[in-house]
């Protein structure tokens, strides 16, 4: 019999259930709360691991990692607030379909493909990890610049804006991430001497200004004019409808193969499995033109891709004992306390703790389908709430997310700020989707490209002639010349495509 | 469709972003530049300030002819502003409770809620609900202020 039946035979048992529970609710929670991240509930939850036994102590850590996953698309949904910087993409479409009365749908596929996702990506994980973590150390500087310069290309055709205004967005994202201390040299920079500057600028505060802060304001907005949408909830449209389901299966399977590909990559790796996925499903998806404005395939994509790269950043922490990530560090953590050493001699000396962890991660990705989705409903209701109480609470949840992240008023002041300033960005059309993604991504694609310089004396060639990197870049190269060659047959054809947007629309 | 003013919401946000490039840059050139076999610190910061400082420069003159208006309850968006802005001064000398009480209170009031039991009640449920949530079940520190728990 295959060794995996005997380590879900232990895994099974009614007190790593109840482990499961609560990583499961504690992952969702802070999911959904802004500030936390999956990284501080593993840290609240560590003491307790070291307590229990192996099998109870992984159910319930992978259970806060995947919870954390599904917890921040409920708000992306629910009010247009990334939980998490892996759910940012969720809000374009997902919050559109809220809008329409399709909340309950968008949160039902969200939960079902983070399932299938996490499945598919375990049984990945099962076969494929050793030849993959050759792969994955391939990876160097010249490799992460362009992955993180290839996600910020993509990004800028998916924005509503126009593309000039994506990339402005995108430079005052990278500059951003630069304030503070230089990690290679050390020097201060752009701080003018001031404590506020010096700490660098997180970017939790900005995504809580520019998303939910913002969102305040344009509520109050629509308050004022009078007309609001008083979105109306029947019991039986809380679930998607057929039509719906069949529309989600091919993007969660694309999210699913994207994003455990992508959880390979050292750093922030389900940020960039969500924009991939999104990426794909504008390329391929047969309802393209309908991304944006309310499509399925804009929630099942990315959300299934986010919960499959947690399963592939367990490849090079199962099978070369490295964790890509910080929450990958805390499950290493968490292996460690109890004598499972991770690295390539795990499956040749001890294989039922390698099953016992596999197996761990299936139970708690089927704990979190099971809490989430009789819970759809329950969520859905809040959009019943009337807009002139939840936009107080939107500012408490902000508030709060702000100050969270380093117990300092400075974050909140920052928030404010990025608030005022996302209300006049979205009134100007610039999207602040590729401001969030290059405040995330700007720190390692600097590192990248100052490293990828140094290790070839200056020939910047490095980044072409070296196989992945070259690829990725030829990739991201002919992607950005469609979209010129289409913006400048738009323009030759018609209204050039910014002045179309206007924001009164 | 009303005529855009030249200070429409998209040529304000080009002049901001022309106000930040220009802070930006004079932080940026008292760094050491470097040069391509060993980048410094200001290397990076400075060409991303100049790329910056082209774009917005663009947007603003585009935008100076685009038709895009503010909304007509630019208002009710500045008393907001002026609520957070007020509520960031008073946080830590207040404390969490007490400030996000106020600030609870006076936003659903000025977001048209008007029955004195409800706005009370949800500011102080809101306050208290977050602050055990927050403080007692994750140890989150939040400032105590002038309150004595």
């Amino acid at each position: 019999m295959h060794p995996i039946f005997d380590a879900f035979s232990t895994v099974l048992q009614l007190q790593n259930i109840y482990a499961g529970l609560i990583g499961v609710v504690v992952g969702t929670l802070t999911g959904v709360l802004p500030g936390l991240g999956p990284v501080g509930a593993m840290a609240l939850l560590f003491p307790v691991a070291i307590g229990m036994d192996s099998a109870a102590a992984l159910i319930m850590l992978t259970g806060v990692y995947y919870g954390a996953m599904y917890g921040g698309s409920t708000t992306s949904i629910l009010l247009n607030i990334p939980g998490e910087s892996s759910s940012v993409v969720t809000c374009i479409d997902g919050y559109r379909m809220a809008r329409k009365g399709r909340a309950g749908a968008a949160l039902a596929v969200a939960a079902v493909g983070s399932f299938v996702a996490g499945t598919l990506g375990t049984i990945a994980l099962m076969y494929l990890a050793p030849p993959l973590a050759r792969i994955a150390v391939r990876f160097g500087p010249p490799e992460f610049f362009a992955i993180a310069f290839f996600g910020l290309l993509v990004l800028s055709t998916l924005s509503s804006g126009s593309l000039l205004k994506s990339w402005a967005m995108i430079a005052f994202g990278l500059m951003l991430g630069t304030f503070g201390i230089d990690v290679l040299s050390g020097a201060q920079r752009i701080t003018y001497g001031t404590q506020f500057l010096m700490r660098g600028i997180d970017f939790i505060p900005v995504i809580m200004g520019v998303y939910g802060i913002t969102e305040v304001l344009c509520l109050a907005e629509e308050l004022s004019g009078g007309a609001v949408n008083v979105i109306k909830i029947k019991f039986r449209e809380l679930f998607p409808t057929k039509e719906e389901w069949k529309r989600s299966t091919p993007p969660i399977l694309r999210g699913s193969f994207v994003g455990f590909f992508a959880g390979l990559i050292p750093g922030p790796a389900t940020v960039i499995a969500s924009f991939a996925a999104y990426a794909v499903e504008k390329r391929f998806s047969k309802h393209r033109k309908e991304l944006g404005t309310g499509a399925i395939e804009g929630v099942a994509g990315p959300e299934s891709a986010n919960n499959s790269a947690t399963s592939g950043a367990m490849v090079p922490l199962l099978a070369l004992g490295v964790p890509f990530s910080p929450a990958a560090a805390m499950l290493l953590g968490a292996l460690l306390v109890h004598g499972v050493i991770p690295g390539p001699m795990l499956a040749k000396e001890h294989p039922q703790l390698l099953w016992t962890v596999i197996a761990s991660m299936y139970t708690g990705n089927v704990l979190l389908l099971m809490l989430n989705y009789p819970m759809v409903g329950l969520f859905a209701n809040v959009l019943r709430i009337p807009a002139r109480i939840i936009a107080p609470f939107i500012l408490i949840f902000c508030i709060l997310g702000a100050y969270t992240v380093n117990n300092s008023v400075m974050d909140i002041q920052l928030m404010v700020i990025f608030g005022l300033v996302g209300y006049v960005m979205r009134k100007g059309g610039y999207d602040a989707a590729p401001l969030v993604l290059a405040i995330v991504l700007g720190p390692m694609m600097e590192t990248s490209l100052r490293q990828s310089f140094i290790m070839s004396e200056g020939d910047p060639l490095i980044l072409i002639t070296r196989p992945i990197s070259g690829t990725i870049l030829g990739f991201g190269s002919v992607v950005l010349l469609w979209q010129l060659i289409k913006q400048f047959i738009r323009k030759a054809g018609g209204p050039p495509k910014f002045a179309m947007k206007d924001a009164n629309a | 469709m009303k005529k855009g003013a030249v200070f429409n919401p998209s040529s304000v946000m080009a002049i901001l972003l022309l106000i930040f490039g220009i802070f930006y840059l004079n932080g940026a050139r008292k760094l050491s530049f470097g040069n391509l076999a060993e980048p410094g610190p200001g290397w990076y910061p400075i060409i991303l300030s100049f790329a910056l400082l082209t774009m917005a420069t663009v947007l603003l003159v585009i935008s100076m002819r685009q038709r895009i208006v503010w909304g007509s309850v630019i208002n009710k968006i500045v008393v907001i502003g002026l609520i957070l802005l007020c509520t960031v001064l008073v946080y830590e000398p207040l404390g969490y409770v007490l400030t996000m009480f106020l600030m609870m209170f006076i936003t659903l009031r000025v977001l048209g809620t008007r029955n004195w039991i409800t706005l009370i009640l949800l500011s102080a449920i809101l306050s208290c609900g977050t602050y055990w949530l927050f403080a007692i079940v994750f140890f989150v520190p939040l400032p105590q202020g002038i309150l004595p728990f």
